[in-house]
């Protein structure tokens, strides 16, 4: 039985890592390497931390023993193990796609860029920019022309959406909210509060923030009141 | 210490890159060959700095016989990175809000590269059209992300009636005059008349659209199929492909089957109609020859043929007392494989009864409830509403999937102008 041929790694910080040949050449540009013969002392990968390396290593051992015939390893299997894998902070996640690209793991580079892409469809421009640290470069009137051009891209427009739900949350949770404090506090008393600003999905996840600050506290029962949220045609601020 | 200043002027040369690589099959490895930046074998020393190239394709291709030049400084790259592999993934109105991000967005985002690129890695249903009475509207999975800019059609030069959908692209048909088909994707407003068939399709006749986008062919290449009744028990196939833009009769005829119920749905290379009689009529378009399988004796315009898991399934809602259920037939055989109940108390009582819609990722399912339009997270039983629909007659609802995909490519060329305006461009 010949035994099986291995590469070394170098992670920026110094950690050397075995990995068997087939398992590596997941990455194109490790691939290239030993493809060229370059590979006969370790590999130094001087922009992949140690951390990061052993992940994106992991990640190629499951996608590569996945396309060996005798893996009994399903699609729907793998996309778990994906989903499980891909459940990282943020950096980590920023850190990964760099490795992913710079390495040349196609699957990965996709899954990484599938996770990030899910992760910011619903944010604004400015938040965009903010995240990964974009300069505005437009001027101001630039900036408004290209925005007109696509206004429709920018309106949360629920007209035909039209849809009203209402939640029923606990007075001591409802408070964490400043405006419905003040209006209970005022003694608000239709037993239904309109909220015509906040649509249904984005009205259950502040609820859901609140749950989680009142939980933190201590709670006894309070009377209940009813959160309504109406939905309009106007443009959803960020 | 030495460091290369981000250069914006490399990012000028994109687009001739880019435009170059846009003719023909250019994935290939030996044009991604010469665009590799030269490695050296690094010195790894305690106080190294390396340099960096900020790359014109920032992915690696192909062999490299060195390791690259890095600026040093932390995620320097990663939002060219989301620029380039994560805005593809997009539906098409996140991505059109983001060109206001920056000039460097705004450029990638509004060269068709992109729009090719989007159509093939973005293939999520985004929600629906809805139609009755000669009105459309739409009702969006998720409106912060998938919308359009005109759901009523009126980008078109008359008033038409939706007939099908396929991967970012609608078929419409004129109410007036010959009752032209038009090919649009309503995100961009492009659109494309046919040319009128050389066959009668009148009233017994039903469409399919066969569109799937491809990582390869920068052209969005799709077939309109008609299934034609030429008297009571015979269809045949005409067929308008827009590679020859023309239309062709196919050999293959069909005398076993009565009327189609509705339009058609494409998925993997085939055409699927279901018929009144309860069964399918499937036709393959690489043979050009069809083919007959019942569906499950309780099927019925509740139901619906869709994709799940990638591959072919019929959803049929099912009612007995108050519960509810939703079943899914799989396989060529059309068997029961699953059947999940329906927690829908919450809602009320309904008149309208259930109607299934579509698949729209494997676990969840897109059904109307009465005039309410939900989706139904099979596993996490977990409801959600999308919107309502005119609760006074039959609404149809069609799926689409919110793509950049071109209409009227510029590097098409045109048809000759004729008297009436043939595409968007020519306006």
């Amino acid at each position: 039985m010949s035994s099986v041929k291995k590469v070394t790694l170098k992670s920026s910080d110094g950690e050397i890592f075995e990995v068997e040949e087939t398992v590596a050449m997941e990455s194109q540009t490790i691939k290239g390497l030993i493809e060229d013969d370059c590979a006969d002392n370790a590999i130094p990968l001087p922009n992949v931390t140690g951390h990061i390396l052993s992940l994106v290593i992991q990640y190629c051992k499951e996608h590569t023993s996945s396309s060996d015939s005798n893996s009994s390893k399903s699609n729907e299997k793998l996309k778990a193990w994906d989903t499980q894998f891909i459940n990282v902070d943020l950096n980590v996640l920023f850190d990964l796609i760099m490795a992913a690209n710079y390495l040349n793991v196609k699957g990965l580079l996709d899954l990484t860029c599938q996770t990030v892409a899910d992760m910011i469809k619903e944010k604004t421009p400015e938040q965009i920019r903010a995240m990964f640290n974009i300069v505005n470069d437009f001027t101001p009137e630039e900036e408004e022309e290209v925005r007109r051009e696509n206004a429709w891209a920018f309106e949360i427009s629920l007209k035909n959406n039209n849809v009203v739900d209402t939640f029923e949350v606990e007075e001591s949770m409802a408070k964490e909210l400043q405006t419905i404090k003040n209006m209970i506090e005022d003694n608000y008393t239709d037993s239904v509060i309109p909220l015509h600003n906040v649509t249904s999905d984005i009205l259950e996840l502040v609820i859901e923030d609140c749950k989680k600050h009142v939980e933190a506290a201590e709670s006894e029962s309070e009377p209940s009141y009813s959160l309504a949220s109406k939905l309009i045609d106007d443009p959803l601020k960020a | 210490m030495d460091f290369w200043e981000d250069d914006n002027s490399d990012e000028m040369d994109i687009d001739n890159d880019l435009m170059d690589d846009c003719e023909e099959d250019s994935f290939s490895e030996s044009e991604q060959e010469s665009n590799v930046k030269r490695f050296q074998k690094l010195n790894i020393d305690d106080d190294f700095h390396v340099e960096y190239a900020p790359q014109r394709n920032t992915t690696a291709y192909g062999s490299s016989r060195c390791l690259e030049h890095i600026k040093s400084k932390e995620k320097m790259g990663i939002g060219d990175l989301v620029k380039d592999h994560a805005l593809p993934f997009l539906p098409a109105k996140s991505i059109c809000r983001f060109r206001s991000v920056s000039k460097e967005w705004n450029k990638w985002i509004t060269n068709p590269f992109l729009a090719h690129k989007q159509s093939h890695c973005f293939q999520d249903i985004s929600g629906f059209f809805c139609q009755i009475a000669g009105e459309h509207s739409f009702i969006s999975c998720d409106p912060h992300s998938c919308g359009v800019p005109d759901p009523s059609f009126s980008f078109l030069p008359e008033p038409v009636i939706l007939r099908t959908t396929c991967n970012g692209l609608i078929c419409c048909q004129s109410c007036i005059e010959d009752n032209a088909y038009y090919i649009c994707n309503p995100v961009n407003r492009q659109w494309k008349v046919l040319p009128g068939p050389n066959y009668y399709h009148g009233p017994g006749s039903a469409v399919a659209l066969a569109f799937e986008p491809s990582a390869l062919k920068f052209e969005a290449n799709y077939q309109l199929v008609c299934a034609i009744r030429l008297a009571d028990h015979l269809l045949c196939f005409e067929i308008y492909s827009s590679r020859s833009k023309s239309w062709r009769l196919v050999d293959a005829l069909c005398c076993e089957l009565g009327a189609l119920s509705g339009d058609g749905f494409y998925m993997k290379g085939m055409v699927y109609w279901e018929t009144l009689s309860g069964s399918v009529l499937a036709f393959d378009l690489t043979y050009e020859q069809f083919g007959i399988f019942p569906l499950p004796p309780e099927c019925g315009p509740e139901g619906v043929l869709t994709k799940r898991h990638g591959e072919l399934c019929y959803i049929l809602p099912h009612k007995k007392d108050n519960e509810f259920a939703i079943r899914i037939y799989g396989d060529f055989k059309m068997v029961l494989k699953h059947s999940f109940p329906l927690e829908l108390d919450d809602f009320g009582y309904t008149s309208g009864g259930l109607r299934a819609l579509s698949c729209l990722n494997d676990d969840v399912l897109a059904i109307l409830f009465g005039n309410r339009m939900i989706t139904y997270h099979v596993k996490a039983q977990k409801v959600k509403t999308l919107g309502t629909v005119r609760p006074d007659g039959f609404v149809t609802c069609h799926p689409y999937v919110n793509s950049l995909v071109p209409v009227d490519h510029p590097l098409v060329s045109r048809q000759q102008a004729n008297s009436r305006p043939c595409t968007s461009s020519s306006l």
